[in-house]
């Protein structure tokens, strides 16, 4: 019975939170306790399914189910090893964040369309997750785009429209070049199939159509390159961090950016072959555009003055450690990639949490109204503290683990160069991550600033009210997970251990 | 009853319904309407099913066969449009009766409407599609000269067009006529091919018939203000049907009766990607819901006639064929997500007596289901997953991509740009909660958004899978 059930598990899991949206659509708007619960129980039952099988697909039984979209096209779901790091990633995050953003949205007037549509994004992210071939990433990829639309959005003020209109052109655009890639590989081809390794009928187009295979192969890249947020296809990012916090939090740590960085994974390690794509000199070009990414975005996210700004930057930098990863032909350097995907998850949604958290109880937006607030807000305060580290990559935080990882491999794939822009981006991050650090808990002693600021938080507390506990728990539990993460990094079922799994049954 | 005479119920049934209609008292008109539209869907999916398994269905009237009598002939590409016909004509059936409000002849206009578009689609016989192009014209202009005195002119115009179109094509079937000696598709296509005469001239006289009554740019100027002016029953199945009906003869001529041609393939497919980019732009600049939606017509017939350039002479039957699964797909997609959008714009004018872009905000909050549909609408409009008009866009670039055709992948890239933006700004419109004004918005109920939504929805789960669609559309397709 269980096993008859078993290649459905893929399907269940995207299919958990769309119910949840479709149930939360047809919801009344003040029926809150209910909707809540929803959302609690779809959580919680998407999270408890995906560990429940980890330890079949970790032994390599990869539920899969599909069906045919167009006579010789198909639609397939498949849990790989590689799908149950994303997903589980996605999963775990979904949990945090809408416990969140019940607090944050508390007394918001439009919490039936925001839950709906963010159980929508969580549904097309997973099924990034378990997408089989590339059509079957390509229709969630542009299903996410639409979903995030009426998120980044929310507020409805001119500055969200405007920042939700470039947003969807921006991710329009890479869709449809996504979308001509894939057609043009699965006519080439005949097939599109994640392979771990790359597929072999690729491998052989590759092989005689080395011009073509580059043209497709730009097509993807550049195309997931706008999501991924690669330089100079970025400018979206920035301009979307005006959605709220939760919404922020996602789009940067799991779903949007995520789901750019996660289908260069694929494509590059999975569809065409980290090997396949050095041939083609295709992989050289991408390490060099992932370096120039990280640079540029840490000495940004340096100039930044607003908080949720340097975030958005630092953003920009940190994802690009995952195409950089790909983009080595080293094992080690792949894990790096790999490990990273779910290591700077889990760091950026705490530090996009605070960052939600110092401005709705005081009103801190600047970097410089948030003198002295570990005083006021102290978990907040450590929580942010702890993320800031794990970016910079202190020991034994899990961004360390990432860093070392990545600089190993790039020794091993013979780009010593490499390191030294890692360390470079270690030094920019903490140039950006450490004042902010030192301003929360030492703030420049000028009392009556500080007494103002005070007085002007709680001005704003008052007129936005917020669940803070609601917001606080998941935020501290996160910054935890991300310091067992890196102390535990040894063990098996890590992330590093899962991401060495994944590597090494790919036989790379 | 023997199967083969499904076909020919389907085009006689909607004629005694149309007496029907225009019989009994008005107050019995709606729901005999209803029952009858409803019945004629479950006759076009039993077709549906009969063309599936059994293969293509011919039925001679009175037991004449070509040349001397004239065949019915239901093969996959009609029925697939009979189908998406008596889906769209029922729904629209059902809101025209949830709303009320409406002209006592629209009832016998629409079952009117519905034979003729079974006579074009079930033919195998050019002179039967010609009347049956007749009988939709007439429909179509009485539709949208229900719109009162402003549709009065629109609907003159419509009809100069209509019959200037008719005009063309029969001088070209007299052409065909004059050369083989029969006005069997089948037999006529044969003897064309035998005589070896060129396929340029009849070719050429038919497409700019039926592309003007098809709206292909730059033969549009009519379509928007008739569209646009039609009462809210009438738009949709104009926009979604009648614009159809002239481009499945077309196909056929082209495919079936003469062969192609190489100048008026470019021609169609240089004037498809026009109307693509013209449409669009055109889209983006109204200032009305209703004339969005009718410009965006314009845009999405241009698609249709992209499947010619990749049927020229001497090219891949294969790749042919599809390029034209292509097309049928896309065009079942518009005709489903158009009909969704122009009934839910006309229901916004109605209710609020203005469908202007900047009234809209407000309408996701105090009508959620309509704004739903018109958002699943948009979806597949644009070509977005999950939905069938994604699938259709697919295998246009795919069709494209193999035929080394790189223009018509970046036509087919652009329209999706263009549509994407003209559609948003008024969904995305009524998704914004600053409303503008203090403009009531009086009470939806459910069953005035149900056929909207349905057909939006229908689009969508059409997404999940549309295997059997596009099986269906090739069952019995000679291509040449």
């Amino acid at each position: 019975m269980l096993v008859a059930l078993y290649p459905f598990v893929p399907v269940l899991a995207v299919a958990i939170s769309a119910v949840a949206a479709v149930v939360i659509l047809v919801l009344p708007e003040d029926a809150r306790r209910v909707r809540t619960t929803v959302n609690l129980t779809a959580a919680l039952a998407k999270l408890g399914l995906l560990l429940a099988v980890v330890p079949f697909v970790f032994s390599g039984v990869y539920p899969a189910i599909g069906w045919d979209l167009l006579p010789g096209l198909r639609l397939e779901l498949r849990a790989d090893a590689l799908s149950m790091l994303f997903a589980l990633l996605g999963s775990i995050l979904w949990l945090a964040t809408t416990i969140y953003a019940i607090g944050y949205l508390r007394d918001d007037p439009h919490q039936r369309r925001f839950f709906s549509f963010f159980s929508l994004c969580v549904t097309a992210t997973v099924g990034i997750a378990f997408a089989g071939n590339l059509v079957t990433f390509v229709v969630f990829y542009e299903l996410l785009t639409l979903v995030t639309y009426p998120l980044v959005s929310h507020a409805g003020t001119p500055a969200a429209l405007k920042a939700a209109r470039a947003y969807l052109s921006y991710a329009l655009t890479g869709g449809l070049l996504v979308l001509t890639g894939t057609v043009l590989l699965q006519l080439a081809a005949g097939t599109t199939a994640f392979e771990a390794g790359g597929t072999d009928a690729v491998a052989e187009y590759a092989a005689t159509h080395p011009v073509r295979s580059v043209a497709i192969l730009a097509l993807l890249l550049v195309g997931l390159g706008v999501k991924a947020a690669l330089v100079p296809l970025h400018g979206w990012l920035p301009l979307a961090m005006v959605a709220p916090a939760p919404v922020s939090a996602l789009l940067h740590a799991v779903a949007v950016v995520k789901a750019g960085a996660f289908g260069i994974v694929r494509v590059v390690a999975d569809l065409f072959g980290v090997e396949v794509v050095s041939r083609l000199g295709v992989l050289d070009v991408l390490l060099v555009w992932a370096c120039v990414t990280i640079l540029y975005g840490s000495l940004r996210a340096l100039r930044a003055t607003d908080l949720k700004e340097r975030l958005a930057f630092s953003t920009v930098s940190q994802v690009s450690y995952i195409t950089l990863g790909m983009a080595m032909v080293s094992a080690t350097a792949t894990v790096g990639g790999l490990v990273h995907l779910f290591h700077q998850g889990i760091t950026k949604i705490v530090l996009f949490f605070c960052a939600g958290l110092f401005a709705e109880r005081w009103g801190a937006i600047s970097i410089a109204s948030l003198a002295g607030l570990g005083r006021r807000m102290p978990w907040t305060s450590a929580a942010f503290t702890i993320g800031a580290f794990g970016m910079i990559g202190l020991p034994p935080l899990a961004g360390f683990v990432t860093k070392w990882t990545l600089a190993q491999g790039a020794l091993n794939a013979d780009r010593p160069w490499v390191v030294a822009v890692l360390v470079a981006s270690a030094a920019l991050n903490c140039g950006y991550f450490l004042p902010v650090v030192i301003r929360l808990w030492w703030p420049p002693t000028d009392g009556a600033d500080a007494e103002a600021d005070a007085a002007a938080g709680a001005a704003v507390a008052e007129a936005r009210p917020i669940a803070l506990k609601a917001m606080l728990i998941p935020t501290v539990l996160v910054a935890l997970l991300s310091i067992v993460a890196g102390m535990f990094a040894g063990l098996e079922f890590s992330p590093l251990g899962a991401a060495e799994q994944i590597v090494r049954g790919a036989g790379r | 009853m023997t199967p083969d005479l499904l076909g020919p119920a389907l085009v006689l049934a909607p004629l005694v319904l149309g007496i029907a209609c225009w019989v009994v008292p008005v107050r019995l008109r709606p729901a005999t309407s209803l029952v009858g539209h409803g019945l004629l869907l479950v006759g076009a999916a039993t077709l549906a099913f009969v063309v599936t398994t059994a293969g293509v269905q011919t039925h001679d009237l009175g037991g004449w066969a070509p040349p001397l009598g004239i065949a019915v002939r239901a093969d996959g590409l009609g029925t697939v449009f009979v189908l998406l016909a008596a889906v769209v004509v029922f729904a629209v059936a059902c809101h025209a009766a949830a709303v009320g409000g409406q002209s006592p002849s629209v009832w016998a206009l629409m079952a009117l409407l519905q034979a003729g578009l079974g006579a074009v689609f079930l033919t195998g016989d050019l002179f039967n599609a010609y009347v049956g192009l007749e009988i939709v014209g007439i429909a179509a202009v009485g539709l949208v000269a229900l719109g009162g005195r402003a549709a009065v002119r629109a609907a003159l115009r419509y009809l100069i067009v209509a019959v200037l179109g008719s005009l063309f094509f029969l001088v070209a079937v007299g052409i065909i006529y004059g050369t083989t000696g029969t006005l069997d598709m089948a037999l006529a296509g044969q003897r064309w091919a035998a005589s070896g005469a060129p396929a340029a001239l009849p070719l050429s006289l038919a497409a700019v018939g039926l592309a003007l009554k098809c709206a292909l740019f730059p033969l549009h100027g009519w379509l928007p203000d008739a569209h646009a002016a039609a009462p809210s029953a009438a738009s949709p199945l104009l926009s979604a049907l009648v614009v159809k009906a002239p481009f499945v003869v077309l196909l056929r001529l082209w495919f079936e009766v003469t062969g192609p041609d190489l100048a008026t393939g470019v021609v169609l497919g240089v004037l498809g990607a026009a109307a693509v980019g013209w449409g669009g732009l055109q889209a983006l600049v109204q200032t009305h819901l209703k004339r969005v939606v009718a410009y965006s017509t314009v845009a999405q017939v241009g698609y249709l006639f992209l499947a010619f350039p990749l049927a020229l002479p001497g090219g891949d039957a294969r790749l042919a064929r599809a390029g034209v699964a292509a097309v049928v797909t896309l065009a079942v997609a518009h005709g489903l997500a158009k009909a969704a959008m122009f009934l839910a714009a006309s229901t916004v004018k109605a209710k609020r007596g203005t469908d202007e872009v900047t009234t809209l905000p407000g309408l996701a909050r105090h009508w959620p289901p309509m704004a739903l549909a018109m958002a699943l609408a948009t979806v597949s409009l644009v070509g977005l997953p999950i939905s069938v008009g994604f699938l259709g866009k697919w295998q246009l670039l795919s069709a494209a991509g193999a035929d080394s055709a790189w223009w018509l992948i970046a036509v087919v890239l652009l329209g999706s740009l263009l549509s994407a933006f003209y559609l948003l700004r008024p969904v995305a419109g009524a998704l914004r909660t600053d409303e503008p004004d203090a403009d009531p918005w009086p009470p939806m109920p459910w069953r005035q958004v149900a056929s909207p939504l349905g057909l939006a929805v229908a689009a969508g789960v059409l997404g999940v899978s549309s295997t059997w669609l596009v099986e269906l559309a090739m069952v019995g397709w000679g291509v040449v």
